[in-house]
């Protein structure tokens, strides 16, 4: 397992606010990792640090040993946790788009799973339910033989047979040699398929360890700790 | 990669570019139908006025919004929701500036095309054919002036049009990027940096106005009178390239300015 994410003394500030507190992280490849924490706890400003959309205010961050940039960009498949398509497009035109800008991209692979929902490339993004919106994005992102899949609340605000095949999208297009960063409040629809957990609380990391440790340390579910560490 | 960006740059562009640049020719083919049944009748002249008054709407509406999609579009395909796609492709701020800088310069020439070309046609016949020989009859004489240098000013006034455009271009695109690093309402910061800058220049334009009514400004306007009386030719390149030097500094101002906010103060809500 080599090393795919690595943060130093990461932090984010806005004016007083802390919104991650000197973080030291490492993620290894081939592994789903979920980033849990309640809201506020700097789970997305973690995720768009990563992803190039904010600036940290001091500290350290790289992608396979490069800063972010061009370079961590290409090897870095995000899911953001809005509509972040051009809704203007047609299916064919955004998929066109990926496949122009991602070289590991697989148009193939987009327009089987597509296809397999029965949303034709001809279709404007606008005119899809919001279900479909957020399948399509998922199959975009999961279309790409990434090193690194970085996906904020993917399975939130969409219904139990979407969350499922949300999860199962995951599971079956994720390259084995890549890892899944997934942040969820949805603990329990994700756990069984989770190796390591990350939970994040008032922007500092305060439990990074693998599904087995836990489970053999503390001998509860990964649902149960998370209420347990973050109970009011 | 700037060419893949310049061609979604161009499917962007064109969804709404394009309708309305058919819409301008359309117009301009119904006033020059309408004007092949010219009479006297109060009926033509209503349907005529009427007419031409839509075509005329319709160039300013073509050329007003050739600028609006420009500015439009860097502020939505970067920091609105777009920008969670534009900023996560494996390409560089730089890229991403110059791409659309390109095309709404591109599009600024299209739209002139489409306008001239739609005045062609609404004029066709007699009214273009004078037109054009008056065109002709100018560009003999100016010709006969300038001789060699009338090509080269109409290269330069090329060259300051289109530094001009660019500086207006990015001057927007570094408002609205200082008025991104507002923590709420950003769009509204991004028109008090623009109307602040306004202010700033007009300031700036006026002490240099006072200036100019100095003794010592006088003197040196004296003497560049003189150098151009001397040198008339040599003045208009020099007025016409300084103008274009002017506006392409001000443009790698403005163009900085925006690819540091990017790259080291971005923050997409």
């Amino acid at each position: 397992m080599s090393e795919l994410l690595h943060c130093e003394n990461l932090t984010k500030s806005y004016g007083g606010l802390m919104a991650l507190n000197g973080i030291n992280l490492t993620l290894e490849s081939g592994k789903i990792i979920g980033l849990l924490g309640p809201n506020g706890s700097g789970k997305t400003t973690l995720i768009k640090i990563i992803n190039g959309l904010l600036t940290p205010t001091s500290g350290d961050i790289t992608v396979m040993g490069n800063q972010i940039g061009v370079e961590s960009k290409k090897v870095v498949a995000y899911l953001p946790d809005n509509s972040f398509l051009n809704s203007w497009m047609t299916v064919e035109q955004i998929v066109d788009m990926f496949a122009d800008f991602y070289a590991d991209f697989k148009p193939d692979r987009a327009y089987e799973m597509l296809s397999k929902l029965g949303i034709t490339p001809a279709v404007k993004l606008k005119t899809l339910s919001k279900g479909n919106k957020e399948k399509v994005s998922l199959i975009l992102v999961m279309s790409r033989d990434a090193k690194l899949y970085v996906l904020d609340e993917p399975i939130a605000g969409v219904d139990p047979a979407t969350r499922d095949y949300i999860i199962s999208t995951i599971i079956n297009n994720y390259n084995p040699e890549a890892s899944v960063l997934i942040s969820t409040h949805l603990i329990s629809d994700i756990e069984q398929v989770l190796d390591d957990i990350i939970f994040i609380n008032y922007g500092n990391i305060v439990l990074h360890k693998t599904v087995d440790e836990i489970r053999e340390e503390n001998g509860k579910s990964i649902d149960e700790l998370f209420r347990e560490v973050f109970r009011w | 990669m700037v060419k893949k960006l310049l061609k979604h740059e161009m499917i962007a562009y064109s969804r709404t570019m394009l309708i309305i640049e058919v819409i301008v020719l359309g117009f301009a083919l119904i006033t020059r139908f309408i004007w092949a049944f010219e009479n006297d009748s109060v009926s033509y002249s209503i349907v005529s006025v009427s007419s031409i008054t839509a075509f005329v709407i319709s160039i300013i509406v073509c050329l007003v919004y050739t600028f609006v999609v420009a500015i439009t579009r860097y502020y939505k395909n970067l920091f609105g929701r777009e920008g969670y796609l534009s900023f996560t492709l494996p390409v560089t701020v730089g890229q991403h500036i110059i791409s659309k800088l390109l095309i709404a310069l591109l599009y600024c020439v299209i739209s002139l095309v489409t306008v001239v070309v739609a005045l062609m046609i609404a004029g066709a016949g007699a009214p273009t054919v004078e037109v054009f020989k008056a065109i002709f009859y100018l560009a003999e004489r100016y010709f006969e002036i300038f001789k060699i240098n009338g090509v080269f000013y109409i290269l330069e006034v090329i060259i300051a049009v289109i530094s001009i455009l660019a500086s207006e271009f990015l001057k927007y695109y570094a408002c609205i990027s200082i008025g991104q690093m507002a923590k709420k309402n950003r769009v509204l910061a991004a028109f008090g940096v623009y109307f602040g800058y306004y202010i700033i220049c007009q300031i700036i334009g006026t002490i240099f106005m006072i200036f100019m009514t100095s003794n010592f400004a006088l003197t040196l306007i004296e003497a560049m009178m003189e150098f151009a009386y001397k040198h008339l030719f040599a003045t208009v390149h020099i007025v016409i390239l300084g103008v274009a030097v002017l506006y392409a500094l001000l443009s790698v101002v403005y163009y900085f300015v925006s690819y540091f906010i990017a790259k080291h103060k971005l923050n997409l809500e």
